[in-house]
């Protein structure tokens, strides 16, 4: 009985999450100005958005790194393993990767 | 367009033959009308001589085109090659990143990441040694914001019960990390449990404010886990999704699950704890299923909650059983006091009892910890005090109050200066308070 209850929940988790994730998606789509110029922003990351975030994440697990210790390319890399572990959005790693390339 | 030199040529004939006839007597009709034929044979030529000189002048008009255009391919050939040149020196010179240990091309980027430290441990019942501490490079491999390979390796040097010194070499994770999308990573392979922080993000020595793991948080005789889970392997749902000011951050996995480690004393079998650090394959059949919650209602607090249900396989002598760990954990950087840091975490692993036939019964591991920190930032010293405890599965309860002070040669550098005052309920030649140094360094 465990054995099937653990494959529901594990079925409905990933289910779920994959619906929420999209629904974010789609409403974060739908409320952000589609205009050109901002769509553009949106993607290449916001600076003064990316310091605050810089500020406040990295510290809640260890000192905060020198965007001058990497360069553009690693830290383009290094920003994406951020993301995973401190449960980073895309456009959170956009902004933050945006203020480390503009500052190092 | 005649030519010039064909022009005052034909000038100089045409004067001359005027001149002459302007000479010549009115009476002399026959000679007129001979020079009138030479005259019209004379414009005959030269008008032969003006057609010739348009054919020439076209053909010429048209060598000079085709030469232009040919010059305007060459020309146009040469340039490209010198554009491929300049780009692939660009790539080049893109790819180098300053750095033998990184690199990029046009769609994939590699970097070596990871951490090493060295320490020396004096402890109060007389046993002191340095000791090798750890490497651990991290691999990073992206392809485009598509994908990306995680892995890390760990090196490290122990010494075994007879005394000899081993080097252990281990597969800390390996994952291939897909991007869904921007609130949603796939995260398969061999993973740190997310349960609780520590395990996930905090034990890199560059990391952990102390040179050793809070108390439960480890491992423990025979590589067995002790109140928290090392790690899996399966697959993972991972991401964060902004609520208005607040944010939330989870992971949910599935996994091979932990297996039951036991040992033979005096005839019986004993389980000794769990092997959580991911096994290669499934043993029982049956999925661990777990996840974490992380709630952010202000930038500086962070509240997480986990939970984890499984089935441990067992052994020859020790059937499955049911496995359950549950934890609590937080972050918080009061706003009111700069660079003082507050963190916590609480977790408890419980192993069912078996059958009938087996005199094991219900075992736990509970253990928690407080730790604060506070960063002086003119004198780049940053004194810490730890707190934890932690019950084993015999019910033998130990604590340790463990006081700090590290100096940061730089971010990812750090002089750590510890003391641990470790106590028991139980035993207490199992414990010594130890003065601890440790080097460590995050690149």
């Amino acid at each position: 009985m465990k054995i099937h209850l653990k494959k529901h929940t594990l079925y409905a988790s990933f289910a779920l999450l994959f619906l929420a994730s999209s629904a974010a998606l789609s409403l974060n789509a739908e409320s952000s100005d589609t205009s050109g110029a901002d769509v553009a922003q949106s993607i290449k990351g916001d600076f003064i958005r990316g310091a605050k975030l810089w500020a406040n994440t990295c510290v809640r697990c260890h000192n905060m790194r020198d965007p001058k210790d990497l360069t553009d390319e690693e830290w383009g890399i290094t920003i994406s393993h951020m993301r995973v572990r401190a449960g980073l959005t895309g456009q959170d790693t956009r902004d933050i990767l945006e203020f480390l390339q503009k500052s190092n | 367009m005649i030519h010039p030199i064909l022009r005052n040529t034909l000038k100089c004939i045409s004067t001359g033959l005027l001149v002459s006839l302007a000479t010549l007597p009115a009476t002399a009709e026959e000679d007129y009308t001979a020079l009138q034929q030479n005259y019209e044979k004379l414009q005959s030529q030269f008008e032969q001589l003006s057609g010739d000189m348009a054919k020439l002048q076209s053909q010429i008009k048209k060598q000079e085109s085709s030469l232009d255009s040919k010059i305007e391919s060459k020309l146009a050939a040469q340039e490209a090659v010198y554009v491929e040149r300049v780009e692939r020196l660009e790539a080049t010179q893109a790819g180098s990143g300053g750095s033998l240990l990184s690199g990029a091309s046009a769609n994939s980027s590699y970097h070596i990441a990871g951490y090493a430290d060295v320490g020396y441990t004096d402890a109060d019942d007389g046993a002191s040694s340095f000791n090798t501490g750890h490497f651990a490079p991290i691999f990073h491999y992206k392809y485009k914001d598509i994908l990306m390979l995680e892995a890390e390796l760990a090196f490290g040097s122990e010494t075994n019960e007879e005394g000899e010194t081993e080097t252990e070499t281990e597969v800390e994770y390996m994952t291939l990390d897909l991007f869904i999308n921007d609130y949603m990573t796939l995260v398969a392979g061999k993973f740190l449990s997310p349960i609780g922080q520590f395990q996930q993000n905090l034990h890199p020595s560059w990391i952990n404010k102390l040179a050793s793991m809070p108390i439960g948080f480890g491992a423990g005789h025979g590589g067995a886990s002790q109140a928290t889970p090392i790690g899996d392997v399966g697959a993972q749902l991972r991401g964060g999704i902004p609520v208005k000011d607040m944010r939330i951050n989870y992971a949910v996995f599935v996994g091979n699950g932990p297996r039951i480690i036991a040992e033979e004393h005096m005839g019986d079998v004993e389980i000794e704890g769990l092997d959580t650090s991911g096994t290669a394959s499934d043993l029982n059949g049956n999925k661990s299923v777990g996840g974490r919650l992380g709630f952010l209602p202000l930038p500086n607090l962070e509240i997480g909650a986990s939970a984890l249900t499984a089935s441990a396989a067992g052994t020859e002598d020790i059937s499955d059983r049911d496995y359950d760990v549950y934890g609590m954990d937080f972050y918080y950087a009061p706003g009111y006091i700069d660079n003082l840091t507050l963190r916590g975490e609480y977790v408890k692993t419980e192993l069912g009892a078996g059958s009938a036939s087996e005199e094991d019964a219900k075992k736990t591991w509970e253990a928690w910890y407080l730790q604060a920190s506070y960063f002086m930032d003119q004198y780049k010293l940053e004194p810490v005090l730890r707190y934890g405890e932690y019950e084993d599965a015999h019910g033998e309860t130990k604590t340790q109050w463990a006081p700090g002070l590290n100096y940061r040669f730089s971010s990812n550098i750090i002089a750590k200066v510890g003391y641990e005052f470790n106590d028991t309920n139980g035993d207490e030649d199992d414990v010594s308070d130890r003065f601890t140094l440790q080097l460590a360094y995050g690149f």
